[in-house]
């Protein structure tokens, strides 16, 4: 387990020169997600005669085994897929930081029941959980959203753990509470900057494995329900007449490759602090 | 005193998961029984009376407490019941389809090592060497490509353009070539970023400096000094690098339609096959941590002074 950010050990934030091309992805993805759908008709729209078109001026991305534009529903996916990777990053890393946090403020029976369980959820691979949710309490976007919810928190849950306990015994927090300061104060004055460039490291890394899930799930057709359009989804769609029509496989699948792409870079370069440490 | 430590381990995970699953299942919406039967007879087949001999038969009218109770009776002798649809009893069911994926994995894992190592430790050699730089290049975008994609690609590659291999299934031992494939790259950025660090970090530390300085040749440091140390971590890995095999088969097993483990868990959690879906997953929980025990004995072999601070060091 790393510990320290790039930003705790210089001072000045120098980010590597792979953050800006990840941020740059992110940016046009999530203006796509966002003002895409204005610009699009129907994604649904269905024309059989137009089915397994190659790239064209008219269908930019080609069309699948229906004849719907790949495009218009690659842009409609966006805002199914990411949306859902957002929140569901966002719920876990909030989730799993106040209970790591409490976990060490705590101690004793809390913290032994809290970071037990935290250990022992790690061990299991992500996808079980939403399969078996999935599998529970039929397909659909909540779901989905729980078992990723379930699966990640530990991760955030260890990191606030670790660092809230090292800053908890630190001087300047035992001075602080020496001073008569709150305890809510010292949390948000002292304790959350040691803990936010950390989470939000993982946090990056975390939407990248939580854009892959929700594409494997989509894919297994466990996922969001069709015909809403969602990118492992169209995938699992076209692969079926993948050699003879493989522009309805690459729209989407290229789709889920860049918004990874561009979270992992950013992701990475949060958490490299020297060449020679990695990410936990 | 680790073997019994993990003994207790795996016992409670699997009185949990299989406490669990039985927990979520109770609260399912939904009759059991309606659902066994559609997936067993279809939408038309299906009546109340078909539903009602199959409750009685998979004592589904029994109290709730009951249940619970010889279910993980049961489930601690090794019996995980029959399953639903198909009638054939769950462990031996599982244990079939478990070869399979076994065989998937391991290669897979040893296509994972195979590529990743000798990688990782050239590039951990020479921290920010243009070899470094490529294989991180190379990694961060591997490791962004979806399963299916990677399998999508090998699959255009070696069946459609080259036709080497077949597309899928398994008519022939050759099937199994393209998954384990498939499963070994999707892995090699996080194993191959391992090595490297622990390598790089290992090249920088003063036994390694001084080695130098006594003008030690090249070969013999790296065999002779860093070796070891650099190992540790990439042993202490293996846990977690089997923890993202599981992930994968899931999909893999799908893709290339192999009669694995995955397939069996996700098509009986589509058919709400009750037995099925509690063995598979008792089955993966315990195989995960009979691996993080056997990763730990492994590190502890590597560095001895590990048995003494295992809380710290592991999990």
């Amino acid at each position: 387990m790393t510990t320290g950010s790039y930003i705790a050990f210089h001072g000045k934030p120098q980010l590597p020169a792979k953050f800006w091309p990840g941020v740059g992805i992110a940016v046009i993805l999530g203006l796509i997600a966002a003002l895409g759908p204005v610009f699009i008709g129907d994604e649904n729209a269905q024309n059989l005669s137009l089915a397994f078109q190659a790239p064209s001026r008219s269908y930019w991305l080609g069309t699948d085994h229906l004849g719907r534009s790949v495009l218009a529903r690659v842009i409609k996916g966006a805002a199914t897929s990411l949306g859902l990777a957002v929140v569901a990053v966002a719920a876990t890393a909030l989730a799993g930081t106040v209970l790591g946090a409490l976990s060490a403020w705590c101690r004793g029976w809390t913290n032994t029941l809290i970071m037990g369980l935290a250990n022992t959820l790690l061990a299991c691979p992500t996808i079980l959980f939403v399969l078996l949710v999935a599998g529970l309490f039929g397909n659909g976007t909540w779901s989905v959203l729980i078992g990723i919810c379930i699966a990640k928190w530990p991760a955030f849950a260890r990191l606030s753990y670790i660092v809230t306990r090292s800053e908890l015994i630190a001087d300047h927090v035992e001075a602080s509470r020496l001073l008569g300061f709150r305890t809510p104060y010292i949390l948000a004055k002292h304790i959350l900057p040691g803990v936010a460039p950390q989470i939000t490291s993982t946090a990056a890394l975390s939407l990248a494995s939580t854009i892959l899930t929700i594409s494997a799930v989509g894919f297994l057709g466990i996922g969001i329900a069709p015909p809403t359009a969602e990118w492992g989804a169209m995938v699992a769609d076209a692969i079926g007449y993948f050699p003879d029509a493989p522009y309805a496989v690459f729209g989407p699948a290229c789709a889920i490759f860049l918004a990874t792409l561009s979270a992992t870079l950013i992701g990475e370069s949060l958490a490299s602090p020297t060449s020679t440490s990695g990410r936990s | 005193m680790s073997l019994l430590r993990y003994a207790t381990t795996a016992f409670c995970v699997a009185i949990a998961v299989a406490t669990l699953c039985f927990a979520a299942l109770q609260v399912v919406p939904g009759d059991p029984a309606m659902r066994i039967a559609e997936a067993k007879f279809g939408a038309d087949g299906m009546s109340f009376r078909t539903a009602d001999e199959l409750r009685e038969a998979a004592g589904l009218n029994e109290p709730v407490i009951r249940q619970y109770a010889s279910w993980i009776a049961r489930t601690l002798t090794g019996d995980f019941g029959v399953s639903l649809v198909s009638g054939q009893a769950v462990l031996p069911l599982v244990a079939e389809r478990l070869q399979l994926t076994l065989l998937v994995g391991l290669v897979g894992i040893a296509v994972t090592i195979i590529i990743s190592v000798p990688l990782g430790v050239a590039a951990g050699l020479r921290p920010n060497g243009w070899l470094d730089h490529s294989v991180s290049a190379l990694s961060t975008l591997l490791a962004s490509a979806p399963a299916f994609l990677v399998a999508i690609l090998l699959v255009s590659l070696f069946a459609v353009n080259l036709q080497w291999l077949p597309v899928a299934g398994l008519r022939s031992p050759q099937g199994i070539v393209l998954p384990a494939l498939t499963l070994g790259f999707i892995h090699c950025p996080e194993l191959s970023r391992v090595v490297r660090n622990s390598v790089a970090r290992t090249g920088q530390s003063f036994f390694v400096t001084f080695a130098r300085l006594k003008g030690r040749s090249w070969s013999r440091i790296a065999l002779g000094h860093a070796l070891r140390p650099a190992l540790l971590p990439v042993v202490a890995y293996l846990g977690v690098l089997v923890t993202g095999v599981v992930e994968g088969f899931v999909v893999i097993e799908t893709v290339f339609n192999l009669p694995g483990i995955g397939k069996l868990l996700v098509d009986a959690l589509i058919a709400r096959d009750l037995p099925v879906v509690l063995g598979a997953v008792t089955i993966i929980g315990l195989g995960i941590v009979a691996v993080h025990a056997m990763t730990e004995l492994l590190a502890n072999l590597v560095d001895p002074r590990t048995v003494d601070s295992q809380a710290s060091t592991t999990s």
